[in-house]
């Protein structure tokens, strides 16, 4: 009995104390809706919601940028980013966290070094390699620089460190390759890191800006945060359309956390270590 | 231990097979930019960009390409226009691409000059003007006028902050003004004639202290910490920014409002805007002091005419306007005009650039610039477009729209409103909003902050000029 | 006895690393020298470079107040962001990693902040602060000017970025308190400990591998997001939020200067190697 209750407390408190840190967390997005919602003249007289529902800033919204175009031309562009990035990071964290040899630590710290060089550093060089390789305008050209982040390197490292020892040795007494450890038992119980990460690395690209922007002219190929920036006029400020935009924008996002959350369940882990 | 190499080599290669599938499928996706002319090295163009549409395969239809940076409702003017433009005739073609904000786009454009990925033409803001030259890709759209036997009738204020050496290097597209904003229902309450706006900034301070001490209002008056006012003030004193006829004649070495003494009265006046009390400043991003005037919060703000549709869609209250006040009347006292104009760019194709020109004298015309400006709230560059059908309706609809339309074609023509011709005003405003900041916060006395705006502004222009031709 | 390792053990590692080496090595050395060469040059109004010039634009730096501001603004910022990000997401993670009725939800909810583009969120909080306009002014009864301020100006960013980055945080501590294992919390409840105590004792150490990398990438972001100042401040008011790679995207972008902000970079560069060094020593002595 007194357990049942304890439980029942502890929830309790659990969900009143989300409650409120959650209403703080979500307010700005809140508004951001609230806002897309209401006229212009309602923005500035100060409301905080209103009860009109209005939603011409929708319509206006997507007369002034192709933004279903540009969802879909950013969803290919973050999605196949994210599997090479997957693709390309456990290969590369499994060999330095796995795998012994000659220049390890040395070529790690290379690898972190590249996010320590300033993006705008090297963005124009960036666009100027692509462009003479005739690839401007290309999906190719819009996820290869992409392919590969030491972000995702360096949390797999971590994750695959993370795993027990015991297991790696296991496996190499059955015969078992590194290859075929690394695919069939390491990787199944990084899951729940490749799910933050999934989530995490698509929004990177998702966010992106100034790359797109720089690699490609064409109306067909441009990505979402060019067409949040088609909504905002130069001169003077309409917030309405631009909060409409950004909320569209938000929806394939939620989409992704509500597919990469699912690989992040918990207890994965304590299976392994027993068999 | 037996280590199957064998099975590890095809892991690879499976591996391996799978990423070049997905390569060579990306590349087959979306459109690829057509091969690069390799005739030049540094203005190649890329033969134009075709759109899936409507080109047939006469192959006689010249295709054009033009950046631009118009976002919003600005943006789809400019996709009417060349829509209509592409109807009217049947031999060009051309192809409107938004390049991001003026800035990226000029960055854009900046590496693009150096990988032959040019376009036909681009809209340059007006600061760009000492760039483009320096940058060398351009041909004057002035070649091509004489050559067709131009005749629109360009305001001439207008005209002049693209010339150079007496040549029109670009034309004209869109252009605005500074303007004072008022809220006239706080003005009328407080008892002030609406009909005789302030023509001084003193005036407008007077106006300010009656408004806030009488209650009805929290702020007088605001302007944004932005250094294109900072210019505008200077104009309005009919002095110049910089030495060399303001860098028209040959270009800027130094500036010239230290010894001509604008900057100090600039500096004087708004410090005493800031100090009087009946002064707000919501800092330098002016879309916010634009939300405190549509909020009546401040009753009076300076801001570009082009605001104009959205004052009247979102303000609740009456929207007046007036001429951009100056620091003390004179005559040779004016405004600097403001916006961008199109620059043909050197593809070494002569029939193009011919081409290219066809639009830019569209766009100029009476009729079109009529739409353009009822459409997006800029001011028509051409002076017969007052004249039109189009543009009488709108104006009789809108009075407002005629105010800064006649304060530009009043407008003296002298070196002073033709605007500072340099390659730093990125900087130099930075600098300038650098110092009012600290000038408000009291960190600075005017005298200070002379100095430093006049060395620092200076030095970037030895530098510009030093790696710059 | 196997004695020789065969040829392809030996190689093996290096073809795990070869893709991520190609195309780091594409575009991040290989523009990066680029990077570090025009540092020691002057450049165009472009871009291109138009002639070296030796140590001349780091000798620049040393004299440049702003810059040596910029550093300044980095250091104060990255500090409050970094501890508030991490200790907000960490702790949020520990809220919710415990199963009760409406964890999922709160789970999506938490890492909302990270779908926002900075752009968006910029346009946000832009009107949130605004100084006669702003919700935050109206529920506190000011009339602080949050980004008009010298004062606050930098505390309002922070309190922004710290809001994106929160996100970012919660899901990788989220992911890493779901991997402690379940027989440590129940060997620690049979000792008698009670919820704070496993928080501290059990969930803490177990996920220090995970703390240390969401130590290390907060550093580097702090270090490399620009977006917010160059909405909301463009690093004003008197230079108050100019973090270094704001002034760095001002001198290269809107200046034209491209020689002095490669120096700029180099110099943000070496900062950061430094500090990564100095966190991956401390790692050694401090991981469970």
């Amino acid at each position: 009995m007194d357990k049942k209750t304890k439980k029942r407390l502890t929830n309790g408190l659990l969900i009143a104390g989300n409650l409120v840190l959650a209403a703080f967390l979500l307010f700005p997005i809140f508004y951001c809706l609230s806002m897309s919602l209401m006229t212009n003249q309602e923005i500035y007289a100060q409301k905080i919601f209103s009860f009109s529902f209005n939603i011409e800033n929708y319509a206006k919204a997507l007369k002034m940028a192709p933004l279903f175009r540009y969802i879909l031309n950013t969803v290919i562009v973050a999605g196949v980013s994210v599997v090479l990035q997957m693709v390309t990071g456990t290969l590369a964290a499994f060999a330095f966290s796995m795998l012994r040899f000659r220049g390890r630590n040395v070529l790690f710290l290379l690898f972190l070094a590249t996010m320590m060089i300033p993006g705008q550093a090297i963005i124009i060089a960036n666009y100027l390699t692509v462009s003479s390789w005739n690839m401007a305008n290309t999906f190719t050209a819009l996820i290869l620089p992409y392919a590969c982040t030491a972000f995702a390197v360096f949390n797999l490292r971590q994750g695959f460190l993370s795993l027990p020892k015991e297991l790696h040795e296991a496996a190499m007494i059955d015969g078992c390759t590194n290859f075929r450890y690394f695919y069939s038992i390491a990787l199944p119980l990084l899951k729940p890191s490749l799910g933050a990460l999934g989530i995490y690395e698509f929004l990177q690209v998702w966010n992106n800006y100034l790359w797109p922007l720089l690699i490609t002219s064409k109306t067909e190929m441009r990505t979402v945060q060019i067409g949040l920036s088609m909504l905002q006029d130069g001169e003077a400020a309409q917030y309405g359309p631009v909060m409409a935009g950004a909320m569209l924008v938000l929806i394939p996002s939620i989409i992704v956390f509500l597919v990469g959350q699912k690989q992040m369940v918990a207890g994965l882990t304590s299976g392994a270590v027993k068999g | 231990m037996k280590f199957n190499s064998k099975r590890g080599w095809r892991r690879m290669l499976a591996v391996a097979t799978a990423a070049a599938l997905t390569a060579s499928v990306l590349t087959g996706c979306g459109t690829s930019s057509s091969t690069a002319d390799t005739t030049s090295d540094t203005t190649t163009a890329d033969s134009a960009t075709s759109t899936a549409s409507d080109t047939e395969s006469t192959g006689s239809v010249i295709e054009i390409t033009l950046w631009h940076a118009m976002s919003g409702t600005n943006g789809e003017a400019v996709d009417y226009l060349v829509e209509q433009f592409n109807e009217s005739q049947s031999e060009i073609h051309v192809t409107a691409e938004y390049q991001g904000t003026y800035d990226d786009s000029k960055t854009k454009f900046g590496a693009a000059v150096q990988s032959g990925d040019v376009p036909d033409i681009l809209q340059m803001y007006e600061v760009g003007t000492q760039y483009m030259i320096d940058l060398d890709c351009y041909v004057p759209v002035q070649d091509f006028m004489d050559a067709n036997g131009y005749d629109e009738n360009i305001i001439e204020a207008v005209s002049n902050y693209y010339t150079y050496d007496g040549k029109m290097l670009s034309m004209p597209f869109n252009t605005s003004t500074p303007v004072l904003w008022i809220n006239k229902d706080i003005c009328a309450e407080a008892g002030l004639d609406v009909d005789n706006p302030p023509t001084t900034f003193a005036e407008v301070l007077e106006w300010s202290k009656v408004i806030v001490d009488g209650g009805y209002c929290d702020a007088g008056f605001s302007a944004a910490v932005y250094g294109w006012y900072f210019e505008q003030m200077i104009a309005g004193l009919g002095l110049n920014y910089g030495n060399n006829d303001n860098g028209r004649t040959s270009r800027m070495t130094a500036v010239e409002f230290d010894s001509n003494g604008a900057l100090n009265q600039v500096l004087t006046t708004w410090k005493e805007w800031m100090d009087s009390g009946y002064c707000a400043s919501y800092g330098t991003t002016t879309a916010d002091t634009q939300t405190a005037f549509k909020a009546g919060q401040v009753a009076m703000i300076l801001e570009s005419s082009g605001c104009l549709g959205t004052f009247m869609e979102d303000c609740a209250f009456e929207v007046g306007n007036a001429n951009f006040p100056k620091i003390e009347e004179n005559d040779d006292g004016g405004v600097i005009i403001g916006g961008a104009s199109m620059w043909l760019i050197d593809t070494g194709d002569e029939e193009r650039e011919n081409a290219a020109y066809q639009f830019l004298a569209y766009c100029s015309q009476a009729e079109q610039q009529a739409y353009w400006s009822t459409a997006t709230g800029y001011l028509p560059v051409n002076a017969d477009a007052v004249d039109t059908e189009t543009f009488s309706s709108y104006a009789a609809e809108t009075p407002l729209a005629l105010t800064a339309v006649n304060q530009l074609l009043n407008n003296p023509v002298n070196t002073a409103t033709q605007g500072c011709l340099t390659g730093v005003s990125s900087e130099a405003r930075s600098i300038f909003q650098d110092n009012i900041e600290a000038l408000i916060n009291g960190q600075k006395s005017i005298e200070e902050a002379e100095a430093d705006i006049t060395d620092r502004i200076n030095a970037a222009i030895e530098d510009y000029n030093a790696n710059n031709g | 006895m196997v004695q020789s390792k065969s040829k392809f053990s030996k190689i093996e590692p290096y073809l795990y690393l070869l893709p991520a080496v190609i195309l780091f090595g594409l575009f991040t050395f290989y523009p990066f020298f680029k990077t570090i060469v025009y540092s020691f040059g002057n450049t165009d109004t472009a871009g291109r470079l138009t002639g070296l010039a030796g140590l001349a634009n780091y000798a620049k730096l040393l004299t440049d107040s702003v810059f040596l501001k910029s550093l300044g603004v980095t250091v104060v910022y990255s500090v409050l962001t970094v501890i508030f990000s991490m200790f907000i997401g960490v702790f949020l993670a520990l809220m919710t990693s415990e199963k009760f009725p409406g964890h999922k939800v709160f789970r999506t909810v938490y890492a909302l902040p990270m779908a926002v583009s900075a752009s968006a969120a910029a346009a946000i909080f832009n009107f949130i602060f605004h100084p006669s306009i702003g919700i935050l002014n109206g529920i506190l009864g000011t009339k602080i000017g949050w980004l008009t301020d010298s004062r606050y100006a930098l505390i309002s960013v922070v309190i922004v970025t710290v809001w994106m980055n929160i996100g970012v945080n919660y899901i990788f501590a989220l992911a890493a308190v779901q991997g402690v294992p379940q027989e440590l919390y129940e060997s620690a409840t049979v000792d008698g400990a009670g919820a704070l105590n496993k928080s501290l004792h059990v969930t803490l150490p177990c996920i220090s591998p995970t703390l240390f990398f969401l130590l290390i990438i907060n550093v580097i972001y702090a270090f490399q997001q620009y977006a917010q100042v160059k909405m909301m401040t463009s690093g004003g008011p008197d230079n108050s939020t100019r973090v270094l790679v704001y002034e760095i995207y001002e001198q290269a972008f809107m200046y034209g200067k491209f020689g002095y902000a490669c120096a700029e970079s180099v110099i943000l560069f070496l900062i950061l190697l430094l500090l990564t060094l100095a966190q991956f020593r401390l790692e050694r002595k401090v991981t469970y």
